[in-house]
C-alpha cells in the first residue's frame, strides 16, 4: 500500500498546530482532515472509515483519553495516535494500555509520524 | 535543812539554772535577745527568792528593813526585763505603757531607798514569829509607807499592759502564746500584787512568796522559747525535706542547682550540675575551673555577662557551649539571679543550669528541614512551571516544526507553490511571535515584589543572619571571625533581601568547607568610600575553580550536587537591585571571599 493511499483526521483545538500539520501532510500528498475538537470529529467522520486519527491530549471538554474511549465504544476501525505538548512522564503508557497506536510529543518530525503509520500498515498487510 | 529552806533555794536554783542556760542560748546566737531578755528575768526571781528566804529567817527587825529594802531591786529587774521580753519577743504592747511600768517601778526603788526604812514601811517596829510549812519564820509588825502605792500601781499598770498585749497578740492568732505569755503574767502579776497587799497590809499573816509567781511567769516564758526551738528545728527539718525535694525535683528535670558565693568564689551545686559540667561530683567547683570548660568562643561572653549580673545585681541569663573531655559540645542554658549585701558588695549568685542539646540540635534540625523544604518548594514552582511552560511552548513550536518541514517539502518540489509558501512563512512568524509571547508572560508572573529601601545599620544586619546560622556553624565545627568596623553609616537596603543574600554567601561558605580541615567563617564589614559600605564573607574552603570564576553568579550554574544554580544569580539581581556591585574572589591563604558593596543612606 502506498502513502498515497493514507488518509488522516487531526483533532486538535489548537489551531494554528492543527493548520501547519494538515499542510505538512498535504504537502506529502496525503489526504488530511482538520476537526478543532473531539465532538466535529464524531460527528463528520463515521465509524467505518479507513484512515489514521491523529488526536491531541490536551483539549477542553473531551480530552484525548475521552475521544479515545469514545471511538472504541462506538466501534471505529481507525487506529489513534496521540499528541501531546505537555511532558507527562505517564501520560505515554497510559495512551499504549488504551489502545493507542502512538504516541508523540510535540514537536515532531513528520518523519516519526508516518514511521509509526508505515509500522503498522506492514504490519497489517502481513496478516 | 527545812521546808521553806528547801523550796525557796530550789526556786532560786531552778531560777539560775534557766538564767544560765538562756544566756548560753544567747551567747551562742547574739540574735536570740529574747533569752537575754529571760535570762535577766530569771536573774531577778532567782535574787527575790533569796531575799525572800533571808527575810524570813531575819532575826531582828533592822534586818528585816534591810532585807526589804534590797527586795525591790530584783523587782525592779523582773520587771523591766519582762516588760523588754513581751516587746521583743511577742512584738506587741503599747510603747507609752511600758515606759510607765518601768518609770513607776524604778520610782518605787528610788523612794524605797529614799522615804522610810524602805518601799513598804516607815518602819518596822517588831518581829512577829509565826509557823510555816512546819517552821517558824519572821514577819513584821509596823508603819506602813504610802510609797508602797507606786510600786502597786506599776503593778497594776503592768498587768494592764500583759491585757493589751494579750488582746493584741490573740487576735494576731497567736493563741497559744498569748495564753502562755499574756495570761500567765496577767494572772501571776495580780496574784502577787494580791498576796503583797494582804501580807503588806497585815490582813493575812504569812510570809512574801511573790518570787514563785514571777518563777511561773518565767517557767511560761521558758516554755515558750523552747516550743520556739522546737518548731525552728523543724522548720529547719522541713527546709532541708524541701530542699531535697527541689533537689529531687531539679534533677528529674535535668536542670543543675548552684549557688556560687562571690567572697569565697565558691560554687556549691548539686550533684546534676557537676555532671552536666563533667566535673567528678567530689570536687570543688569555682568559677575559675567552670570557665575552663566553657567553649572558647563562648568564654569571654559568659565571663564578662557574669560579671556585669554580679555588679548590678541582675539576672544572669545566658546560653553557651561547653567542651566536655571527650571533646563533644553541648549546648547549656542558665538562669540565675545575683544578690547584693546589704552594703551593695555582691554577695552570691543562685542559678540553674540546662543541658539544652537536644533543644538546639532540634532547632538546627528544624533549621535544615526548613531550608530542605524552602529548597523543595522552589523546585516544585520550578517543575509545575516548566510543565505549563512545555506545553505552552510546545504548542507553537510544533507548528512552526510542521510548517518549515512542509515548506521544505514543496520548495523540493519545482513547482509554483509560492502562495502557499508565503501562507507558511506568515503562520510561522505568527507562532514564533507566539512562543515568545508565553515567554515574556512567564517572566511577567514570576516578577519579585518591589525591593523596600530604608537606612539600614549592617552591624544588626549581619548579626541577625547570625543568630539564624549560628547553630550550623557550630554543628559543622566553623569558627566565626567578626570583624566589623565600628562607626558604619547605615547602607540603603531591603532588609530581608540583603539578609538573603548573606544567607546565600554564608550557606556557600559553609558547604565549600564541607571538606576543608581548618574551618573559618569571616565576616568583614568596612566603609571602601565615605559613601559606600562593603560586606564580605570568606571561607577558608577550596575556593573558586579558575574555570568557572565567570560563571558563578549565572542562573543554573552550580557546583552542589542537589543545587539548583539560582543562589549567587539572586544575591546579584538583589544587589544589583540596590545599585550595589557583588563580587567574588579566591583568597591568598586558600578559601573564596564574596564580597558585595552597598551605597550609604542619604535621606
Amino acid at each position: 500500500m502506498s502513502p498515497r493511499s493514507l488518509s488522516f483526521c487531526i483533532v486538535d483545538d489548537d489551531l494554528s498546530f492543527g493548520k501547519s500539520l494538515k499542510r505538512l501532510l498535504n504537502a506529502r500528498g496525503i489526504a488530511a482532515d482538520y476537526f478543532g475538537s473531539a465532538q466535529s470529529f464524531l460527528d463528520c467522520v463515521p465509524p467505518g472509515q479507513q484512515g489514521y486519527a491523529i488526536v491531541d491530549l490536551h483539549m477542553p471538554h473531551c480530552d484525548g483519553f475521552g475521544l479515545l474511549c469514545k471511538m472504541q465504544e462506538m466501534r471505529y476501525t481507525m487506529p489513534v495516535i496521540i499528541i501531546t505538548g505537555q511532558a507527562q512522564a505517564d501520560a505515554r503508557d497510559l495512551a499504549m494500555q488504551r489502545g493507542a497506536l502512538g504516541y508523540l510529543q510535540k514537536p515532531f518530525s513528520g518523519e516519526s509520524l508516518l514511521e509509526l503509520v508505515i509500522k503498522h500498515e506492514a504490519n497489517s498487510s502481513i496478516q | 535543812m527545812n521546808w521553806v529552806t528547801i523550796i525557796w533555794s530550789t526556786a532560786g536554783a531552778a531560777s539560775l539554772t534557766l538564767a544560765a542556760i538562756s544566756l548560753l542560748v544567747w551567747s551562742r546566737k547574739r540574735k536570740a535577745r529574747a533569752h537575754a531578755y529571760l535570762a535577766l528575768t530569771a536573774i531577778g526571781v532567782a535574787l527575790m527568792a533569796v531575799t525572800e528566804l533571808l527575810m524570813m529567817h531575819a532575826g531582828t527587825a533592822r534586818e528585816f528593813e534591810t532585807v526589804l529594802r534590797w527586795f525591790h531591786v530584783p523587782v525592779l529587774l523582773i520587771i523591766v526585763s519582762l516588760v523588754g521580753f513581751v516587746r521583743l519577743y511577742l512584738r506587741a504592747g503599747r510603747p507609752w505603757l511600758a515606759w510607765t511600768v518601768c518609770g513607776l517601778r524604778t520610782l518605787s526603788l528610788v523612794a524605797n531607798f529614799v522615804f522610810g526604812v524602805n518601799l513598804n514601811y516607815r518602819e518596822i517596829t517588831s518581829l512577829r514569829h509565826i509557823r510555816f510549812l512546819g517552821e517558824s519564820v519572821s514577819i513584821p509588825e509596823g508603819v506602813s509607807n504610802p510609797w508602797m502605792l507606786v510600786g502597786q500601781a506599776s503593778l497594776l499598770l503592768l498587768v494592764v499592759f500583759a491585757v493589751d498585749v494579750t488582746l493584741t497578740v490573740w487576735r494576731r492568732g497567736a493563741r497559744r502564746q498569748a495564753l502562755a505569755i499574756g495570761g500567765s503574767i496577767i494572772f501571776f502579776t495580780l496574784a502577787g500584787l494580791g498576796e503583797a497587799i494582804l501580807v503588806l497590809w497585815r490582813i493575812i499573816p504569812v510570809p512574801l512568796t511573790t518570787s514563785f509567781f514571777f518563777l511561773a511567769v518565767v517557767g511560761a516564758m521558758a516554755l515558750e522559747l523552747s516550743v520556739d526551738t522546737l518548731r525552728a528545728g523543724e522548720l529547719l527539718e522541713d527546709l532541708r525535706e524541701s530542699e531535697a525535694r527541689i533537689a529531687l525535683a531539679a534533677d528529674s528535670a535535668n536542670v543543675g542547682f548552684w549557688s556560687w558565693n562571690f567572697d569565697t568564689d565558691l560554687i556549691w551545686a548539686t550533684e546534676k550540675t557537676l555532671e552536666i559540667y563533667g566535673f567528678s561530683t567530689n570536687e570543688n567547683m569555682t568559677f575559675k575551673k567552670f570557665l575552663g570548660v566553657v567553649h572558647p568562643d563562648d568564654r569571654g561572653r559568659v565571663g564578662n555577662d557574669a560579671r556585669r549580673a554580679f555588679r548590678e545585681a541582675t539576672d544572669f541569663l545566658v546560653e553557651y557551649r561547653l567542651v566536655l573531655p571527650d571533646k563533644s559540645i553541648r549546648w547549656i542554658s542558665v538562669r540565675a539571679k545575683a544578690n547584693s549585701k546589704p552594703s551593695g558588695e555582691p554577695h552570691r549568685m543562685l542559678g540553674v543550669s540546662l543541658d539544652i542539646t537536644e533543644r538546639r540540635q532540634n532547632e538546627s534540625e528544624m533549621v535544615e528541614l526548613r531550608l530542605e523544604l524552602a529548597h523543595l518548594a522552589r523546585v516544585l514552582a520550578i517543575s509545575e512551571l516548566s510543565t505549563s511552560l512545555a506545553h505552552e511552548i510546545n504548542q507553537p513550536l510544533g507548528a512552526i516544526l510542521n510548517n518549515a518541514e512542509a515548506a521544505k517539502l514543496l520548495l523540493s518540489r519545482d513547482k509554483d507553490r509560492q502562495e502557499t509558501i508565503g501562507e507558511i512563512l506568515e503562520d510561522i512568524i505568527q507562532d514564533t511571535q507566539r512562543a515568545g509571547n508565553v515567554v515574556r508572560k512567564i517572566r511577567g508572573m514570576a516578577k519579585k515584589s518591589e525591593a523596600h529601601f530604608e537606612p539600614l545599620p549592617v552591624d544588626p544586619l549581619v548579626k541577625d543572619v547570625l543568630k539564624l546560622v549560628n547553630s550550623n556553624l557550630s554543628m559543622n565545627n566553623i569558627t566565626l571571625q567578626l570583624d566589623l568596623k565600628p562607626g558604619l553609616a547605615d547602607v540603603k537596603g531591603d532588609r530581608v533581601r540583603l539578609q538573603q543574600v548573606l544567607m546565600n554567601l554564608i550557606a556557600n561558605a559553609i558547604y565549600a568547607m564541607n571538606n576543608t580541615p581548618s574551618r573559618t567563617l569571616t565576616i568583614r564589614a568596612a566603609m571602601e568610600a565615605p559613601d559606600i559600605v562593603t560586606v564580605s564573607v570568606s571561607d577558608s574552603g577550596t575556593g573558586i575553580d579558575k574555570a568557572y570564576q565567570d560563571a558563578v553568579f549565572r542562573p543554573f550554574f552550580t557546583t552542589k550536587k542537589d543545587g539548583l544554580g539560582f543562589g549567587l544569580s539572586i544575591c546579584r539581581s538583589i544587589i544589583e537591585e540596590h545599585g550595589g556591585r557583588i563580587w567574588g574572589e579566591n583568597n591568598p591563604t586558600g578559601g573564596a571571599t564574596f564580597s558585595f558593596s552597598l551605597n550609604v543612606w542619604k535621606g
